[in-house]
């Protein structure tokens, strides 16, 4: 079981993410929208030669659409057989978690509810932990 | 007659290989008789293909070694070391020779003496053997002591392995590595631009440009394979499951060229054979059964592939029983899937669909070809894992039509990229049936209501703009000056007209397939990367289509029909262009097959004709001037309904309405004559004259006549020589026994068509293994005898024409 997990901050909250799924972090250039798509997806980018979806993750926050910087920060994950970029505000580290330490009892905001799995203390800053599926996997439920 | 030469060379080459090790043996034991058989029947084969392929040296070499093994074989002679090494020097020769066949080397022509070293052998009329007087004086240029079977094996083997196989995933990585290396070409491509580079900088990039290109093409060609791969199978596989069942089925497969996705293929072998099976064990129906009913007492499946759009679509239709709904009721209430009240609550499509839950069938009787009711399930999930999807035309008691839609994903496809606001956006060019400025004459845009109809040429048709059904800002272009309309026909549902700002480029675009929630807009069929390192969205015409509504203009496209255009003798639809040496003409619009573009390379002048390879065939290409251009042109293909033929021209400008008369031209056979359009006189070219001179290849193999020959499943001789032989001169071949009675002429050996029954058939070709004929039999042809053969079928097929 891997238990390293990469903390990054959304909307400037922080976050930890599994690193199992995460490739790279990377600067996104040159976004192409992907007209009448879910509004979490903030377009298509190229990374090498592949063409990677990128997530808006601070749209299951806010539920508001914001304009992609140039230059934003990415997470590239592989997540049940694709790759996407998940925009973040910053990447700050990697840190051995133990799952089991999170706080089942307390809930996340209603905001997070739909990708975050829990919450966790690191460093003395209170950190959702977030699941890379639900994230991908939240809309295509509703699609479908 | 390359195939045939290059199918002599592969196997003569592996019987050599077989042969190496059976030579040594010979080498200890001269007299082992099974030795002398096989390395008789090797030399037999060769001497055989060598008459029909006129090699000469290698006819000789092997005529020799016949006869010398032949009289050992009888007994005439003893074979002795000496008689090995001389045979098996001509054999080496013939292994030298077959090698040189291909790389375009002489060998030395020493042959006679190879020939008379051997030969010395041949016992003399007075039964002593020459070699008995040791008249030799020569030693064969490779004696056997030199003899290395390692080395021999080793020249055989390099140039023998015509294909490897190679995992998809290598392909994939040396796909995305190549689209890398295009990715970085460009940007050295940009940094060159800004700097004041040397001209033998520019050069040399610009052959590195060129073989990044070239390899990346093939690259893509790669992966990309003719679905007759798969179809190829499925013959023997009914043929099976026909006789398994005491069943006569007649297989048909149309539309083998549809070039797929490696994969796909793979994937779709199972799938296939599983609906195969299901439709000759559960739909078509016994013998009796189909008498009974009026129909043919031999089933049909047909199978069809056609490329539709970004979809591959494929059709396996039967002419069984269909699925009796009554009896899936039964059966679905029996197994506890629905009650008789939510039955009677479904949709007919819903309760078709209940084949396909696991573990049911319809079949009251489990065969061991199907009927356990693992079949349609698998067949579904298989396709669904695909991306695809499977609906069912059901007509009981007519037939089951099965229609399988597979996405192009992974798959390379044609495009053309158009403008819509700020974005870029893919269209699969096969769904592309005309692209035309909006300012175009003919092309009217109507108001009905809230909605818009594109009248074009008379044609009325759903109108969008791109902007509006993606939901974009339309870019702040000038007013609508330059828009331009793209006719499309989706996959499903009719043709529309999309309206957008502009067509930038025809494209190859390597589709890779997007993210789910991508994919769930249901407006694209998925995403690729073009050489600008910009990803572009690829639109699903069928997807787009259903966004318009075009059901609903349809509706009223039929309330209000628009003047029609008809090929109807008086008025003509016509295509103006301008000759690739500068003079406007029109051509008539219904010969016309589609407009396309084809590289300059791949025309060729040989034969007295300009010809163009396409398609993997040769098709005869006019109005190509001397001088072929480089890159691009533009062509008309040209069909009469059977062949196909391409005109070159210049540049294609408009197509219009002909009406009232045409006047006469002075050559008619190059000119129908001549029409006046818009005060211009404009010659009408008469297509007639590209099709006069065609041969027989351009004909659709379905009608070529049709051949039979009689012979056991490992016959060598009607398989690999006879049978390419008729394919070359344009008959269709079938060694399958069911056929027979279809096939136009039979052909059979004179030594096995022991069938008497046969000999009183007037189809009947005999042919015989001796040059002479034999006294008190048949006529009959010499086997080897090329032109009469030929001539002897025509001749029957003259007569069989006439009765």
């Amino acid at each position: 079981m891997n238990n390293l997990y990469l903390l990054a901050r959304i909307d400037g909250a922080r976050v930890a993410l599994s690193s199992s799924a995460v490739e790279s972090v990377v600067r996104v250039q040159d976004v192409i929208p992907v007209p009448r798509s879910d509004p979490s997806v903030a377009g298509l980018f190229a990374l090498r030669s592949r063409v990677l979806t990128l997530i808006d993750t601070q749209y299951f926050v806010t539920g508001k659409i914001r304009p992609v910087d140039p230059q934003a920060l990415a997470i590239v994950a592989e997540i049940s057989g694709y790759h996407y970029g998940l925009l973040v505000d910053s990447v700050e580290d990697a840190v051995a978690i133990d799952i089991a330490d999170a706080e089942k009892n307390i809930s996340p905001s209603p905001n997070w509810a739909g990708i975050a799995t829990g919450l966790i203390e690191i460093g003395g800053e209170i950190t959702m932990v977030i699941d890379l599926d639900q994230i991908v996997g939240a809309q295509t439920a509703i699609a479908a | 007659m390359d195939d045939l030469l290059e199918e002599f060379i592969a196997e003569t080459r592996e019987t050599l290989e077989l042969l190496s090790g059976q030579l040594l043996q010979w080498e200890k034991d001269p007299s082992d008789r099974a030795l002398v058989d096989s390395v008789f029947r090797f030399v037999h084969t060769v001497k055989g293909s060598c008459g029909f392929l006129d090699l000469p040296r290698l006819l000789r070499l092997s005529h020799a070694a016949e006869d010398l093994l032949s009289s050992a074989r009888d007994g005439n002679i003893v074979p002795s070391a000496a008689l090995v090494s001389a045979v098996l020097a001509v054999i080496d020769r013939i292994a030298d020779l077959t090698g040189a066949l291909e790389t375009g080397r002489a060998i030395f022509d020493d042959d006679e003496a190879l020939i008379g070293a051997m030969l010395a052998f041949v016992p003399r009329e007075d039964g002593v053997p020459l070699v008995a007087m040791q008249p030799i004086g020569f030693v064969p240029s490779i004696s056997l002591a030199e003899y290395d079977p390692d080395v021999a094996d080793g020249m055989v083997g390099n140039s023998k392995s015509r294909s490897v196989r190679v995992s998809l995933t290598l392909l994939d990585k040396l796909m995305n590595g190549v689209s890398d290396m295009v990715l970085a070409r460009n940007e050295v491509s940009r940094q060159l631009r800004n700097s004041s580079g040397s001209p033998e900088l520019d050069h040399s990039f610009e052959r590195l440009s060129q073989t990044v290109a070239e390899m990346r093409d093939t690259i893509g060609l790669m992966r990309m394979q003719p679905i007759e791969r798969l179809f190829s199978s499925l013959p023997r596989l009914v043929r099976d499951i026909a006789q398994e069942l005491d069943k006569s089925i007649d297989l048909q497969l149309e539309g083998s060229q549809v070039e797929v996705d490696r994969e796909m293929v793979e994937a779709l072998r199972d799938p296939l054979a599983h609906i195969l099976r299901n439709a000759a064990d559960h739909g078509i129906e016994s013998g009796e059964e189909r008498r009974a009913m009026g129909k043919s007492s031999a089933g049909m499946i047909k199978i069809v592939a056609r490329q539709s759009g970004n979809q591959i679509r494929i059709e396996i239709s039967d002419d069984g029983r269909g699925i009796n709904l009554e009896k899936l009721a039964n059966r679905a209430v029996a197994a506890k899937l629905v009650t008789p009240s939510q039955w009677q609550a479904m949709s007919e499509k819903a309760q078709l669909a209940t084949i396909f839950t696991p573990g049911f069938t319809t079949s009251q009787q489990v065969s061991a070809i199907s009927g356990r009711g693992v079949g349609m399930d698998v067949v579904r999930t298989n396709l669904q894992s695909l991306g695809g999807t499977i609906k069912l035309e059901n007509q009981p008691g007519i037939g089951l039509k099965i229609i399988l839609r597979l996405p192009l994903t992974l798959s390379i496809i044609a495009g053309i990229s158009v403008r819509a606001g700020n974005q870029i956006f893919g269209i699969s060019r096969g769904s592309v049936i005309e692209i035309l400025s909006i300012n175009n004459q003919h092309v009217v845009i109507e108001e009905i209501g809230q909605s818009q109809i594109a009248c074009i040429r008379g044609v009325r048709m759903p109108y969008a703009r791109i902007e509006d059904v993606l939901g974009i800002e339309c870019a702040a272009t000038p007013s609508d000056f330059g828009r331009t309309l793209v006719l499309i026909r989706p996959a499903v549902g009719t043709s529309f007209a999309l309206d957008v700002a502009g067509v930038i480029d025809t494209e190859e675009f390597v589709v890779k397939p997007g993210a789910p929630m991508v994919m769930a807009a249901g407006l694209y069929a998925g995403a690729c990367l073009p050489d600008n390192g910009k990803p572009m969205l690829l639109l699903d015409s069928s997807g787009i289509a259903a966004a318009m509504g075009v059901a609903a203009a349809e509706y009223l496209a039929k309330l209000a029909p628009a003047e029609e255009v008809k090929d109807d003798g008086e008025s003509f639809a016509a295509l103006l262009f301008v000759t690739t040496d500068g003079r406007k003409s029109a051509i008539r619009l219904s010969a016309i097959d589609r407009i396309e573009e084809i590289d300059a390379a791949k025309i060729s002048h040989a034969g007295g004709k300009f010809r163009v390879q396409a398609d993997g065939e040769l098709t005869d290409i006019f109005g190509v001037c001397a001088a072929v251009p480089d890159g691009t042109i533009p062509i008309l293909k040209l069909t009469d309904g059977e062949m196909c033929k391409y005109l070159a021209v210049g540049h294609v400008l408009d197509i219009f309405t002909i009406k009232g008369d045409v006047a006469p031209s002075n050559t008619p056979e190059i000119y129908e004559g001549v029409v006046e359009l818009d005060g211009e006189i404009v010659e009408l070219v008469n297509v007639f004259q590209y099709f006069e001179s065609a041969g027989n290849f351009g004909v659709i193999r379905e009608s070529r006549p049709l051949c039979f020959v009689e012979c056991s499943e490992d016959s060598v001789w009607e398989r690999n020589i006879l049978g390419p032989l008729l394919n070359a001169s344009g008959y269709r071949v079938s060694y399958d026994p069911q056929e027979r009675g279809k096939a136009q002429i039979l052909l059979g050996r004179e030594a096995r068509s022991d069938a008497p029954k046969m000999q009183t058939d007037a189809r009947l070709l005999v042919l015989r293994d001796n040059s002479y004929p034999t006294a008190g039999t048949q006529s009959s042809i010499y086997r080897y005898d090329r032109i009469g053969l030929i001539s002897a079928i025509e001749d029957r097929l003259a007569a069989g024409a006439v009765k």
